[in-house]
């Protein structure tokens, strides 16, 4: 059997929780301090979706409000984006939207899923329902996750697993 | 053996200690030839027709015809590199791997240090505009007790107004009774004692509005000329009869030599003693309450002691804070509202108030309030029948017939009118010597109606009839073009005074 192997770019404002997401997703671990990613750093992991395997190659890039043309070299050539924003700063949801806007500019649409990170910090959360709403109408795929408790993680990136795989059956 | 393009790539690079890894591939992935030490930079041995995907996972998406470069790649090895990919003329592709650990470190050193202060100063904002965004409430909240206390002083005012316009009934008939009867008949100490209770609802109103006053910090002093004999005897006539329910001897000392004429905010002082007098009474359940007045320096020295149960060291300091604060946690029951107000009223009239007591062994409370001789006019003898017309307008016909009773027998003649309307017809047709208006009218009101006066050229004088006792009040009276003001319930002497002076 074939094996989907797929590059999966996961992009965002800084300390929005990349880095936890991705530990979280392939090593089932979380730590409270912040260890800032420089460039890029690529992690692997098998799924099977429905019987298919899926291999993500995930490629965590440094936070950014930005793209800039180092960023853009490491978007080239990815099957789909885990967008990240952080529920607690509500301007890293707008820097995200923005990101993804020009990496779909640049490079065409893939697919791709949003994660409102750090819905265990509830006290401090700022994204309002209407918002994520909002995201959904327009048909984005929208999870609220924490990297820290691991809620809704797999998930999301199950959900991007699916939307590869049922692109590649469309081909 | 190695292409141009590479070897010029090569010769480009800066001379690193770590020799550069450099591999040749195919569209697949495969290995087909390479430079350098795989291990050097993190990887494992590379043999040569193996798929580098596995060991090179950014080789995935990478298009074999373009050239391109990669900063910063830790593939999965913790071992930072750069990628340069060079395509060659056959599809395949060269892949150039350099060591990029030291500049990763330090820029990693530099990046950190940046994003944790920009975390900490957009933390900082958030808390910021949280510390705005309660301020901003806290600031409405605020405005809106303020507004809720304004209100209250309004409700408060026009509740006192409106007692008073009977109170002048009750008090005023129940003199006019007593007067009337004769000195033996026992019904005129009953008439009296109407007359009394009707000034004792007067004072309690008062306490109200004063705490309203007290709240709006709107207070002010009004002097008045207190014959200290008279307000000895007052409160004996007030508070004699509640200690006597009680089963409890009651007396008030002023040494003769003390009964002077001073100057006093009158009402105020009265309603210091009758606080502390009440509180007295009411937690006494045996044995006696007392008041001693004394007039020494310029001073009035004020004494209420009982025998009530004492209130112990310890409590004492909390009940003097308790009087600090509006809604302090231990007040005496049932004595918050008054001995609060008391100590305001107190320090709103400079004086000082302070407290002995030993449990068991009653209480004594002391005030001393500034109180310098007052300048004793003329004692006027009873009015002479000068006469003279008055115009009356007052809607109240309990009131037109009380000041017919004491203004008729001082010998004026009235004319009366029920509303501000009528009033300046009458007085601008046929000026009278003096107008008495109140200012709460139908048709036109008292402000209304003297504005008119003025204006069509009546210049006598004109006294103001209210139950409001709020300063604006009388400036307001004032300003339209009244010359005096009388209070309900009117004290009549007090009117028939200023009514002699005026028309002089
Ligand atoms: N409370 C909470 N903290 C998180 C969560 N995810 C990440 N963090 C913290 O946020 C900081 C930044 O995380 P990181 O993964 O390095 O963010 P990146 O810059 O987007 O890669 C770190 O201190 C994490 O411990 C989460 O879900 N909940
Ligand atoms: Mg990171």
């Amino acid at each position: 059997m074939d094996v989907l192997t797929c590059k999966i770019c996961i992009v965002g404002d800084f300390a929005v929780g990349k880095t936890s997401t991705v530990a979280r997703f392939v090593h089932n671990v979380f730590s409270e301090k912040y260890l800032t990613t420089v460039g890029v750093k690529i992690d692997t992991r098998k799924l099977s979706v429905d019987g298919a395997e899926i291999k993500m190659i995930i490629w965590d890039i440094a936070g950014t409000d930005r793209f800039s043309a180092v960023e853009f070299s490491y978007l080239r050539g990815a099957s789909g984006y885990l967008v990240v924003a952080d529920g607690s700063r509500s301007h890293t949801l707008d820097v995200a939207e923005r990101l993804v806007q020009e990496a779909r500019e640049r490079y065409g649409a893939v697919p791709q899923v949003f994660l409102i990170n750090k819905f265990d910090l509830q006290d401090e959360w700022e994204v309002p329902d209407e918002r994520v709403e909002q995201l959904r109408d327009g048909g984005e795929s929208v999870f609220l996750t924490s990297a820290k408790s691991g809620v809704c993680v797999d998930e999301a990136i199950h959900a991007l697993a699916d939307m590869l795989v049922a692109q590649q059956g469309d081909q | 053996m190695l292409p141009g393009v590479v070897s010029d790539y090569l010769n480009r690079l800066d001379s690193k200690r770590i020799p550069p890894l450099i591999l040749h591939i195919d569209a697949d992935c495969c290995l087909l030839d390479s430079w350098g030490k795989p291990e050097a930079l993190g990887f494992p041995p590379l043999n040569s027709g193996v798929d580098l995907s596995d060991a090179l996972p950014f080789l995935t998406g990478v298009d074999a015809t373009r050239s391109g470069s990669l900063a910063s790649v830790d593939p999965g090895t913790g071992h930072a590199i750069d990628v340069q990919f060079l395509p060659d003329a056959a599809g395949r592709l060269f892949v150039v791997l350099t060591d990029a650990r030291e500049q990763h470190i330090q820029t990693a050193e530099q990046q950190q240090r940046t994003y944790e202060t920009r975390l900490l100063y957009q933390k900082q904002q958030k808390l910021l505009d949280q510390l705005i965004a309660t301020r901003t409430e806290l600031d409405l909240r605020r405005r809106e007790a303020e507004e809720a206390l304004r209100v209250k002083g309004q409700f408060l005012a026009s509740v006192s107004h409106e007692f008073r316009t009977p109170l002048t009934s009750v008090i005023g008939y129940a003199e006019w009774l007593a007067k009337a009867m004769d000195p033996d008949d026992p019904a005129r100490r009953q008439a009296r004692a109407i007359a009394r209770a009707g000034q004792h609802m007067v004072t309690l109103v008062d306490n109200l509005l004063e705490q309203a006053r007290i709240d709006n910090s709107e207070a002010t002093v009004h002097e008045d000329t207190v014959d200290l004999r008279q307000l000895a005897e007052d409160m004996s006539a007030i508070m004699a009869p509640l200690a006597a329910d009680k089963g409890l001897a009651f007396a008030v000392f002023l040494d003769p030599q003390d009964a002077a004429d001073v100057v006093l905010d009158e009402m105020r002082v009265r309603q210091i003693l009758i606080n502390l007098l009440g509180n007295a009474v009411k937690f006494t359940e045996e044995g006696f309450v007392q008041l001693t007045l004394a007039w020494a320096n310029d001073q009035l020295h004020v004494a209420v002691s009982d025998s009530g149960p004492g209130i112990a060291e310890a409590d004492r300091a909390r009940i003097f804070s308790a009087f600090e604060r509006l809604e302090g946690a231990h007040k005496r029951a049932g004595a918050g509202l008054g001995l609060h107000i008391t100590l305001q009223l107190v320090k709103l009239l400079r004086g000082s108030i302070g407290l002995d007591s030993r449990p068991g062994e009653g209480s004594r409370f002391h005030v001393r309030l500034p109180a310098p001789l007052a300048e004793i006019p003329e004692e006027t003898t009873a009015p002479a029948a000068s006469g003279g017309r008055i115009l009356v307008a007052e809607d109240d016909t309990d009131i037109v017939q009380l000041m017919e009773l004491f203004l008729g027998r001082a010998g004026y003649t009235l004319d009366l009118a029920a509303n501000g309307r009528d009033a300046v017809t009458m007085a601008l047709g046929n000026p009278p010597d003096l107008v008495i208006m109140d200012l709460n009218m139908p048709v036109l009101d008292g402000i209304g109606a003297v504005r008119e006066l003025r204006e069509g050229g009546y210049n006598g004088p004109a006294i103001a009839l209210t139950g409001a006792t709020l300063d604006e009040d009388r400036i307001r009276a004032i300003s339209a073009g009244f010359d005096g003001f009388v209070t309900k319930p009117i004290r009549m002497p007090e009117l028939i005074a200023l009514l002699q002076d005026l028309i002089e």
